[in-house]
């Protein structure tokens, strides 16, 4: 009974790490560049997250699979030889599967792949895929990997939601594409750019750490 | 030593399982990927000609210079021939932009499409804006009441400037200048007239040695 309860609430804290205590955006702060290059509109933030997502959780599925499998077919000193060529090993895997992804969608979802097609080849420059096979899916089950990934996928979806919507409002007057303060609006172009990108990021960053520091769970830095 | 040749062998096993898997993927996705390309080929050339009811294949019209323009045909029901979709490029402001352009046999613009651009979102690759005039308080509101809000198959406003203007007509005014040509984006001078001079040279050239060609 005991294992069973704890084993929920660690699958469920696998989870909502991803979106809350280890946001990879405002908390590990990874792939920055590709997330600040397309937070410029909501909906180009929703298709950014919708894709990563998927390539962070299989990349983390086949990642998780083989090192579980090297683990039961490799003696224990090999295993840890393992870890000199993992790196070439990650890459090579995720570069493959974003080109699968990528070329599936552009032949059997045409509709979707026009929508997120330009976002596919940036998430393979996205560290948080690599950042997440290295110190996480490289030495935890499957199950835990995929739960890791969604929560992942949801924490970074959620984060460059956050940032498009103040960058789009206020850098572009318009909200998911209509206008919000009506046609005669100048809008605040450097919030499209990079300055603004990191000034927005930036202040949510300070924003969260000091709601974090007043509930008494600061962290150092 | 010997950890060194199972490690090696570990990797040429992933690496070449990856190979197999892309190599698969690839095949099966070869055929539907083609017809993908081919549909989107012949939208985008159903748009820069209306009222056009088949294309040719891709031609190629040798310039003076050793460059060819790719073009096709556009046939009316009838058979007449309605009008020429020509490819134009030009390096913009951080991008390559390619446009299809679509003239009458006489030069006229009947449209213009931007097939490629990743100028900088805001800024240049708002040649790709459609123009709202919905806000989201009015989208909002009409989700109670029974209206369609929505405008489908707009064009990118931008774009749409190009249509009725010949080649000698196509000059950048500033967004506030009245006038016949094309009314620059405001912080974005430099991708619109690249997309305009690309527009240009592709009609002139195309027009030139095609008229070369003919006497």
């Amino acid at each position: 009974m005991v294992h069973a309860d704890s084993e929920k609430t660690g699958h469920w804290k696998e989870f909502t790490k991803g979106i809350f205590t280890l946001n990879p955006i405002f908390v590990i702060v990874l792939g920055l560049c590709p997330a600040l290059a397309v937070s410029v509109s909501i909906s180009n933030a929703l298709g950014m997250g919708a894709a990563a997502t998927f390539v962070l959780l299989g990349s983390n599925i086949v990642i998780a699979a083989l090192m579980r499998f090297l683990d039961r077919i490799f003696p224990p000193d090999l295993v840890a030889q393992v870890q000199k060529i993992r790196i070439p090993i990650y890459i090579v895997i995720i570069a493959s599967f974003v080109t699968i992804v990528d070329l599936i969608m552009h032949g059997f979802a045409p509709a979707l792949y026009a929508r997120l097609g330009i976002y596919v080849p940036l998430i393979v420059v996205n560290c948080i895929i690599l950042g997440r096979a290295e110190a996480f899916a490289a030495t935890s089950g499957v199950i835990a990997a995929i739960l890791d990934a969604l929560g992942m996928g949801l924490g970074f979806t959620l984060a460059l939601l956050l940032l498009s919507a103040v960058r789009e409002i206020i850098g572009a007057g318009k909200c998911y594409g209509y206008l919000v303060f009506g046609a005669g609006y100048q809008p605040v172009l450097i919030m499209t750019l990079a300055p603004g990108a990191l000034l927005t990021c930036g202040l949510f960053m300070g924003l969260f750490r000091h709601m974090k520091a007043k509930r008494g769970k600061h962290e150092p830095v | 030593m010997r950890d060194v040749l199972k490690l090696t062998v570990l990797l040429t096993v992933v690496c070449v399982l990856n190979g197999l898997a892309l190599g698969l993927v690839y095949e099966v996705t070869r055929g539907a990927i083609a017809q993908t390309s081919a549909r989107a080929l012949t939208g985008s050339l159903k748009l820069v000609i209306p009222g056009a009811d088949r294309f040719s294949e891709t031609k190629e019209c040798p310039l003076p210079d050793g460059r060819a323009i790719a073009y096709h045909e556009a046939y009316s029901k009838s058979g007449e021939l309605v009008g020429y979709a020509l490819a134009g490029e030009r390096q913009g402001y951080q991008s390559v932009l390619k446009v299809l352009v679509g003239i009458n046999p006489q030069g006229a613009i009947q449209g213009v499409k931007v097939l490629e651009q990743a100028e900088t979102p805001g800024l240049g690759a708002r040649i790709d804006e459609l123009q709202v005039n919905e806000t989201i308080w009015t989208l909002i509101a009409s989700l109670f009441k029974e209206k369609n809000v929505v405008a489908a198959n707009q064009r990118p406003w931008f774009q749409e400037q190009y249509r009725g203007l010949t080649a000698a007509e196509l000059k950048l005014l500033k967004p506030s200048q009245v006038g016949k040509g094309i009314h620059a984006l405001t912080g974005a001078t430099v991708t619109s007239r690249a997309l305009t001079q690309a527009v240009k040279d592709s009609i002139e050239a195309f027009l030139k040695a095609k008229g070369a060609r003919e006497s």
